[in-house]
């Protein structure tokens, strides 16, 4: 079934291990996630994270496979109703190493409204043609 | 068993209704007599594809005196699309970061 989910992939120049680093570590993490991170980096660690706007997101590792998978769910600070889970995945390319983003809505949005919204974007589409 | 979402998708399938639906969504409400008289097809015509909007759940007919005006209901979906465009220019704002400081960085350690 599809889920509302957001997927980014950047290329960057740096090898693997750096980008590890800057995805997993907090003072990496603090170079490009958010203003401000402490992260507690091991299954079931938790944290805090300030965004750049200023809003504060509580923070909880889910899964860590070292120089490769990170996840962690997040949710605006004192609101975890409004939870959504983040997965960063490192790989080693050619040029450099690429970083995959994946952020899916975890309860905001019910299966039927997801389903929905899929169609609702084609038809979005198609309406600007 | 039937599954619940069919009429829906049934209603989406077509692009008469698509393009209904849009227009309400933009326009606001509007009577089928109204929404006709732009269209090539007969006022009996709209009805029948409004009233497969109103079966899937996306509009619904409002009597106002003599004529029924439909509305669409796209709370759901505008819920649902508003978080997806918000999160996705989040993380092309957080990448734009991660790429800058990837390259001021170069070969060397992230964090000095």
């Amino acid at each position: 079934m599809e889920r509302t989910t957001v997927r980014r992939t950047a290329e960057l120049d740096c090898d693997a291990a750096t980008l590890w680093h800057l995805v997993s570590a907090a003072e990496g993490l603090g170079t490009w996630l958010g203003e401000d991170v402490h992260l507690d980096l091991r299954v079931g660690g938790s944290g805090r994270l300030v965004d750049d706007d200023g809003a504060a997101r509580d923070v909880r590792v889910t899964e860590l496979i070292d120089g490769q998978h990170l996840a962690f769910t997040w949710w605006p600070a004192g609101d975890d109703g409004a939870s959504s889970d983040v997965v960063f995945t490192v790989e080693e390319t050619d040029t450099g190493s690429r970083l995959v983003v994946t952020e899916t809505a975890a309860n905001a949005l019910g299966s039927w409204e997801t389903r929905v919204v899929s169609l609702w974007l084609s038809v979005c589409s198609l309406a600007r043609v | 068993m039937t599954d619940p979402l069919d009429p829906l998708f049934d209603a989406l399938a077509d692009p008469t209704r698509r393009a209904l639906l849009l227009r309400l969504v933009r326009d606001g409400p509007d009577t089928a007599s109204h929404m006709a008289a732009d269209l090539p097809m007969t006022r009996q015509a709209v009805v029948k594809h409004l009233q497969a909007l109103v079966d899937a759940g996306l509009a619904v007919p409002e009597r106002r005196g003599r004529e029924v005006r439909y509305r669409a209901v796209p709370e759901p979906l505008v819920d649902a699309v508003r978080w997806l465009v918000a999160a996705g220019a989040h993380w092309d704002q957080r990448l734009d970061r991660l790429e800058r400081a990837t390259r001021r960085d170069g070969r060397r350690s992230a964090v000095p």
